[in-house]
């Protein structure tokens, strides 16, 4: 590994603090990746943006300031389209270590979800990268938590925030395709580059491939046995919050191409249960409950959250699209009818989104996991507990958040899961 | 051939030797989950053909027992294999263990339903009731016959169990008699594991297991307090039990 040192230096990064989140990382990744059983060529690169997570490509990011800006977000619901078509890139940020967690409790109250706390966090300790380069991070109103959290770290980074509507309805529909238009409008005001449709289109194709390349991935593993374990994939799914656009969609068609040919292939059955982990997001390197699922002798064979599903399914259409505005429209539909979020009330399409995916995947269990005081996922689990008896799917909810005091009952919780399946 | 379950839990650790060609229970043992018991646990377990573990330690002493390639199964199905085989016929399990409570419901077969468990928050366990019978000076099965005697129960509101013996240590110097504070803690145990269950009665009786149910009369606490419990002999063995079970064609 290069040493990045200088150039973490000239991002103002704490790097004491940050040398202690980086020597933590290697024995969890190990834990989780290295010492299992791997035949998959393809994963070596994604393998290796992780192990280099906070160098390569800050350094490419870095390089990108020349050309246009760096964005941040912490949610899917930010068009990417928009950010690629001002010349921009659009970077998940860091929000998925307990080592932020302290750090965030110092400014916001102990009872949020890790996810803000450890978004505060990374940015108050100045041991986050991402959040070192970006230019602007992009809010949106998804729950009271982040939208009190914008307020705080306004203070820290400048901010643009999205308003969400919390109906689907006609004029929650509006009030989206209103808010992304003004996005387009503040970003080509502040970065003085005005946005053509042909640049929206480019930009529009790009993301849509990524999200086949990622649909493609997906759909060997409704093979059983599946091609590739469910931990590798929220890898693969966590790293396209990162990369480069266009390298990202090449590595995950070649990876998707192998596990076609692996599934093709595959003469050795294995009678493992098929789990569905559905629930809060899972932020890099928060992979603890496919680590416990899967060392419990289940397969991950499908995500229904913003690290799963809901980040890829859905293109957006391009047919009829003459002009910047067309595209827009098309943008914000595509988010707003079909991403699933627990910020809407009523959020029935889950419901009906999670049986089809049971169905399609082969589903034996579903594993709702929720992050610690994500109250819209946590209540919702109800209503999806009561779809999944009524289709006679076993399921399970754990709340838990990034520490690993209570590995030992989530692992008796999801053992017995599994056992009884 | 003699089966060893093994159930290491957080306090205690239980054995039971079964014997498949009597289908029956040869021997058992309890011991305390101290370093000293987990260093010499080969020799105090009995010989055995082959071994199954359960409890919180059951990973972590998978490497001490690998050679004689130990069975691993949560406890959960455990509990749920060894009473059936104590009590055929009940629906409804509770095991108030060392850190925590479990509430397992079956069906008519024996098969788990559904099981529900605390959260990582210790109040509402034997070591809650463990820890608040110390700060009253009181041996544990002292404390219950204490708070049996009560008609007043104190009331403890603290979900925490730091902030339930602040609580209880203010009771004790406001004077309040030892018996109400004994059973007040009972309540509040109770109460927390009506909320757990997520109901207020149960047409059915329960059966108690873990720890708990080894102290006399406690049973008569629970239905104080509107929660009817049944104990077995071998209430503190499920787990144990049914690690040996698991092995069993």
């Amino acid at each position: 590994m290069m040493d990045n040192t200088k150039m973490h230096k000239s991002l103002g990064i704490d790097l004491k603090a940050h040398d202690t989140l980086i020597r933590a990382l290697p024995e969890l990744f190990k834990e989780c990746f290295l010492n299992k059983e791997q035949d998959l060529k393809s994963l070596s690169y994604f393998y290796s943006v992780v192990a280099d997570i906070h160098g390569t490509r800050v350094k490419e990011l870095i390089e990108h300031k020349n050309k246009g800006p760096v964005i941040g977000s912490f949610c899917i619901y930010v068009p990417e389209e928009i950010i690629l078509a001002i010349g921009g890139q659009l970077v998940g940020l860091c929000a998925g270590a307990d080592f932020w967690v302290p750090y965030g409790e110092q400014i916001v109250p102990k009872n949020l979800c890790p996810l803000i706390k450890a978004g505060i966090g990374a940015k108050f300790s100045k041991t986050c990268p991402y959040f070192q380069v970006i230019d602007l991070l992009i809010g949106e109103n998804t729950c009271d938590g982040k939208k009190k959290a914008w307020e705080i770290l306004s203070d820290m980074v400048e901010m643009y925030i999205m308003d969400m509507p919390n109906k689907k309805s006609n004029s929650g529909l509006k009030l989206w395709q209103e808010e992304v238009k003004s996005l387009c409008n503040f970003l080509e005001k502040k970065f003085s580059k005005p946005i053509s449709f042909d640049s929206l289109l480019k930009a529009v194709q790009k993301v849509n491939a990524k999200r086949s390349a990622l649909n493609r991935l997906y759909e060997t593993r409704k093979n059983s046995p599946t091609p590739i374990s469910g931990i590798d994939t929220l890898l693969v799914t966590q790293i396209g919050f990162y990369d480069d656009t266009e390298r990202y969609t090449k590595m995950v068609e070649t990876l998707a191409k192998e596990c076609e040919e692996k599934a093709l292939s595959n003469s050795k059955s294995n009678d493992k249960k098929r789990i569905l982990v559905t629930g809060s997001p899972m932020v890099v390197p928060n992979w603890k409950v496919h680590h416990v699922i899967e060392t419990s002798g289940a397969d991950v064979v499908v995500e229904e959250n913003c690290t799963g599903t809901r980040y890829f399914k859905d293109n957006v259409s391009i047919e009829n699209s003459l002009a910047k505005e067309d595209l827009l429209k098309n943008i914000s539909d595509r988010y707003i009818r079909n991403i699933n979020c627990a910020c809407f009330s009523p959020n029935t399409d889950r419901e009906e989104e999670i049986l089809k995916i049971c169905k399609d995947y082969k589903v034996d269990g579903i594993v709702y996991a929720s992050l610690s005081f994500c109250t819209t996922y946590m209540i919702e689990a109800e209503k999806i507990r009561k779809v999944a008896k009524k289709n006679n799917i076993p399921m399970i909810t754990v709340e838990s958040d990034y520490s690993f005091s209570d590995l030992g009952q989530l692992r008796t919780r999801i053992e017995a899961f599994i056992e009884n399946l | 051939m003699k089966i060893l379950g093994l159930d290491i839990g957080s306090r205690s650790i239980k054995w039971v030797l079964y014997e498949t060609s009597f289908s029956c229970i040869l021997e058992k043992g309890i011991l305390d989950s101290t370093p000293h018991s987990l260093e010499r646990i080969e020799e105090i377990i009995p010989s055995f053909d082959k071994i199954g573990l359960t409890g919180y330690g059951r990973h972590n002493l998978n490497n001490v027992l690998r050679t004689k390639s130990p069975k691993i199964v949560s406890e959960i199905t455990c509990h749920a294999k060894g009473a059936k085989f104590i009590e055929p016929g009940h629906h409804y399990l509770l095991d108030i263990g060392g850190q925590d409570t479990k509430f397992i419901t079956l069906d008519a077969s024996g098969k788990i339903i559904d099981f529900k468990l605390n959260d990582r928050c210790s109040a509402g366990t034997g070591r809650y009731i463990e820890n608040m019978a110390k700060i009253l000076d009181l041996e544990i099965q002292d404390f219950i016959n204490m708070a049996i005697k009560s008609e007043k129960p104190s009331n403890i509101n603290s979900m925490c169990t730091v902030f339930a013996e602040s609580e209880i240590i203010s009771l004790i110097h406001s004077r309040e008699r030892i018996e109400d504070i004994s059973a007040g803690i009972i309540k509040s145990l109770i109460f927390r594991t009506k909320a757990l269950i997520g109901t207020n009665k149960i047409d059915e009786k329960i059966l108690l297991l873990g720890g708990l149910s080894e102290l006399e009369n406690i049973e008569i606490l629970f239905e104080r307090f509107d929660l009817e419990v049944k104990k077995n002999e071998l209430s503190r063995y499920t787990g144990a039990l049914g690690a040996a079970l698991v092995l069993v064609d």
